[in-house]
C-alpha cells in the first residue's frame, strides 16, 4: 500500500511524484475519482437549504410551547429528551400502584390535571378512541361525569372520561389498539382523562394499572399519571410503582422518561434498570432479563388481534369462567387469573385450564360463540402426590426433552404467519413396549395444520419408560412471544 | 458557500429582551423564538443527520423543548445563536448515537424528503447531486458520532477548530486530532466505496 497514494492525500493538492504515480496506477486513479465525487458530495451538502416543515411540525412546536414550563435553576440530570415521536415501535407496560390517600388522591378529581412540562402533544385530532373491555373478574363499577355508576360489562364501550372503580381482587382489562390497554387491579379507581388516537393520559387515584402500549406512531404518547409523577410512555416497556411519595420504576425495554409533577426534574431511564425516586433522593439498580419477563408476565392483559374496535368486537365472544372453590385460569396457554373471570375471546375454540394446588387440573375445550358462553367446573381435590405418579408427568418430561423440535415444528410456519397461535391436542396410543403406536389430532385451533401433522410426526417416535398400553391426550399451546 | 452558522434572523436585533422574556416564561416569547430560529435550526440539523430520514421534525422538536427548558440557565455568556447551535449538536449527537446502537442503516429513497440544493439547474444534475449526497452521508454514518460531527462542522459548515471546540466542549488540540482521523477515515472509505462510482464527478455544484 504504501506503494500506492493515501486516500486521505488525495483529497489535497498532489505533488509531482504522486501524479506520475497516479498516470500509471488505475487503482489509484479510481480512488481519486471517487474521493473527487465525495468531495463534491460535501460540497452539495453544503449547499442544503434544509428540508420543508410540515404543518404537523409546526403543530408539535405549538404544543410543546403550550406546555413548556421554565423550570426553577435546579440541575436537571439528562438534559435531553430521548423518545419523543420514536418511530421505532416497540410494546410498553406500565404498572402503577398507590397508596390510598385520601389528600393526595383529590388531586386528580378536582384539579385540573397539569400537563407535564414536557409534552410531545402531536396536533391534537378530533376523533376519540373507545376501548373495548376483554377480562373482568368480579366487581367492577364504570361512571361518566355526574351520572350513576353502572356495571361493567364485556359489551361497555369505554372512553374518556369514564372512571373505573374496582372493588378488592376485581380486576378489569380494556384494549383500544392492536397491543395497547390496560388491565386495572382490585381496589382502584382509574379517570380515562384522555383516550385519543395519539394522546392517551390516565389518572390513577388509587390502587394499581397495568398499561401496555403497542405500536407508535411519531409524536404519539401516552401518560400515566400518579399524584407525584408523571410517567411518560414512547415505545418500551416499564413498571411504575408510587407510595407514599416514593416512585419505583422498572424498564423493561427502551428508555422512559419520569418527570416530577412540579417539573423541578426529569430522568432518563434505560432498560434493564430498576429506579427509586422520592424524598428528593433517587437510586438505580440494574435489573435482570429474567426479572423483566416475570413483570411482563404478571401484566398479562388477554389482548385481542385488533382489525378496529367494532371488528374485534364481532370476530370475539365472551366467555365466561366460574370454579368451586376458586383457581387460576389459563386460556390458550395465558394465565389470566383466578376466577370468577369473564373474558373475551376470539370466537372458535379455545383450550381452558383451571389449576388451584391439591386440586386435579380441569383441561377443557370450550366453543366461543356469539352468545357468552358459560363453564362452571366443580374441582377434585387431589393429593400432589398422586399426581406425581400420574402419566402426563411422564408425558410432560418427554415433552421437555423434545421442545426444540416441538418449537420448531411452530416457527418454521410461523415465518410465514407472524401472528400464528393457537392450541394442538394430540391423543398418544402408547403401546405394550412403552412405543407411541399411534398418534391423532384431536383438537386445533391453529389455522395451518402443518403444524399439527409436524406434531404428529414428532410425536409418533417417542418412546416411554412408563405408561405402557395407555391412552393420553396432551394439549400444546403456541404463542409469539 | 453556504457556511450554515445560525444567523441573526432580521428583527430579532430589534427585541433585545427576547430572552428575558423566554425565561419568565412568556409563551409568546417563546413562540417568537421558535419562528425566529426554526429553519436554522432545522437546516443546521439537517446537514448533521443527513437526507432521506423521516426524523428531523422530532429531533427539531426535540432541540426546541430543550431549548425552552434550558433557557432559564441562559446566562447570555454566548451568543444566542451560539447557545442555540450548541443545543443542536448536542441533541444531534444523542440522536447519532442512538442510531449507531440501534445499527441503524440509511434510507435507500434517494431524494426521499431531500432538500434543495443550489446550483442545480436541470433534473439529472439535481438527482446527480442527491446521488452524490446520499453516498456522503453513507459513508459519514460510518463514522463514529464524534467524529461525524466534528467532520461536518468543518468540512460542511467551514468552521474553524477553535469555534468547533466551542460547540463541543472539547479542546481545541482534541478537536483536530479527531478532525484529523475523521477524514483519513472519510476519504479512506470514500476511496474504496463503489457506490461512488455510479455518479460522475461533475462540477456544476461548486459555483
Amino acid at each position: 500500500m504504501s506503494r500506492h497514494v493515501a486516500p486521505h492525500r488525495l483529497a489535497g493538492a498532489l505533488d509531482a511524484r504522486e501524479q506520475r504515480h497516479l498516470d500509471g496506477c488505475s487503482r489509484c486513479a479510481t480512488a481519486l475519482q471517487r474521493v473527487q465525487t465525495a468531495r463534491l458530495g460535501l460540497a452539495a451538502a453544503a449547499s442544503v437549504e434544509g428540508a420543508e416543515l410540515s404543518p404537523a411540525a409546526e403543530a408539535r412546536a405549538e404544543a410543546s410551547i403550550r406546555w413548556t414550563r421554565i423550570p426553577p435553576s435546579v440541575p436537571v440530570r439528562r438534559p435531553f429528551l430521548v423518545g419523543l415521536g420514536l418511530a421505532a415501535a416497540a410494546a410498553a407496560a406500565v404498572v402503577v400502584w398507590n397508596a390510598r390517600e385520601p389528600q393526595r388522591s383529590a388531586y386528580a378529581s378536582t384539579a385540573p390535571t397539569p400537563a407535564p412540562h414536557r409534552v410531545a402533544a402531536p396536533a391534537p385530532r378530533p376523533d376519540r378512541l373507545e376501548a373495548l373491555v376483554t377480562l373482568i373478574g368480579g366487581d367492577v363499577e364504570v361512571a361518566r361525569g355526574d351520572t350513576p355508576a353502572r356495571k361493567l360489562t364485556v359489551e361497555t364501550r369505554l372512553g374518556a372520561p369514564d372512571r373505573l372503580i374496582t372493588a378488592g381482587n376485581a380486576r378489569a382489562a380494556a384494549q383500544w389498539s392492536e397491543g395497547s390497554g390496560f388491565l386495572l387491579s382490585g381496589d382502584s379507581e382509574l379517570l380515562l382523562a384522555r383516550l385519543e388516537p395519539h394522546t392517551q393520559r390516565l389518572e390513577l387515584e388509587r390502587g394499581q394499572i397495568s398499561v401496555r402500549v403497542g405500536p407508535h406512531e411519531p409524536g404519539e404518547s401516552l401518560h400515566v399519571i400518579t399524584p407525584d409523577h408523571v410517567v411518560s410512555v414512547h415505545g418500551t416497556w416499564f413498571t411504575v410503582a408510587s407510595a407514599q411519595h416514593v416512585t419505583t420504576v422498572e424498564v423493561l425495554e427502551g428508555t422512559v422518561e419520569v418527570t416530577n409533577r412540579d417539573g423541578s426534574s426529569s430522568t432518563m431511564l434505560t432498560a434493564p434498570a430498576r429506579a427509586t425516586f422520592g424524598r428528593g433522593r433517587s437510586a438505580s439498580t440494574p435489573r435482570s432479563g429474567r426479572q423483566a419477563a416475570r413483570l411482563r408476565a404478571e401484566a398479562e392483559m388477554n389482548f385481542l388481534p385488533w382489525p378496529g374496535l367494532d371488528a374485534a368486537r364481532a370476530a370475539s365472544g365472551a366467555l365466561v369462567v366460574g370454579s368451586q372453590p376458586p383457581a387460576e385460569l389459563a386460556v390458550d396457554g395465558i394465565v389470566l387469573g383466578a376466577t370468577p373471570l369473564t373474558v373475551r375471546r376470539p370466537l372458535g375454540n379455545h383450550y381452558v385450564e383451571l389449576t388451584r394446588a391439591d386440586f386435579r387440573t380441569l383441561h377443557q375445550w370450550v366453543t366461543v360463540g356469539r352468545e357468552p358462553s358459560e363453564l362452571h367446573a366443580a374441582l377434585v381435590h387431589a393429593p400432589p402426590a398422586q399426581e406425581t405418579e400420574s402419566a402426563p408427568v411422564e408425558i410432560e418430561s418427554m415433552v421437555r426433552r423434545r421442545a426444540a423440535q416441538i418449537r420448531a415444528c411452530y416457527e418454521r410456519r410461523l415465518k410465514r404467519d407472524p401472528q400464528l397461535a393457537g392450541t394442538v391436542s394430540l391423543r398418544l396410543r402408547v403401546g405394550d413396549a412403552g412405543q407411541v403406536t399411534r398418534v391423532d389430532v384431536e383438537q386445533s385451533t391453529l389455522p395451518d395444520p402443518l403444524v399439527a401433522d409436524c406434531l404428529r410426526h414428532e410425536a409418533a417416535g417417542w418412546s416411554f419408560a412408563q405408561g405402557r398400553n395407555a391412552t393420553v391426550v396432551y394439549p400444546f399451546v403456541f404463542r409469539t412471544q | 458557500m453556504n457556511t450554515g452558522k445560525l444567523h441573526a434572523v432580521p428583527g430579532s436585533a430589534a427585541q433585545p429582551d427576547l430572552i428575558g422574556r423566554c425565561q419568565k416564561g412568556e409563551k409568546e416569547a417563546l413562540g417568537e423564538l421558535y419562528r425566529l430560529y426554526r429553519a436554522e435550526v432545522a437546516r443546521n440539523l439537517h446537514r448533521m443527520l443527513g437526507p432521506g430520514r423521516g426524523d428531523l421534525e422530532d429531533v427539531l422538536q426535540e432541540v426546541f423543548i430543550e431549548v425552552f427548558r434550558s433557557i432559564g440557565r441562559f446566562r447570555g455568556d454566548a451568543k444566542i445563536t451560539t447557545w442555540l447551535y450548541r443545543v443542536c449538536v448536542n441533541v444531534a449527537l444523542q440522536r447519532l448515537r442512538k442510531r449507531k446502537r440501534r445499527a441503524e442503516v440509511s434510507t435507500d429513497n434517494v431524494g426521499e424528503r431531500a432538500p434543495d440544493i443550489h446550483g442545480a439547474e436541470t433534473p439529472e444534475r439535481d438527482l446527480d447531486n442527491r446521488r452524490r449526497l446520499d453516498a456522503v452521508y453513507r459513508i459519514l454514518d460510518e463514522l463514529s458520532p464524534k467524529k461525524r460531527v466534528v467532520f461536518i462542522l468543518h468540512e460542511i459548515e467551514g468552521r474553524e477548530p477553535k469555534e468547533i471546540a466551542g460547540i463541543v466542549g472539547a479542546p481545541v488540540l482534541t478537536v483536530r486530532t479527531r478532525l484529523h482521523y475523521a477524514r483519513k477515515e472519510f476519504y479512506a472509505r470514500a476511496a474504496s466505496d463503489a457506490r461512488l462510482d455510479g455518479v460522475a464527478p461533475t462540477r456544476e455544484v461548486q459555483s
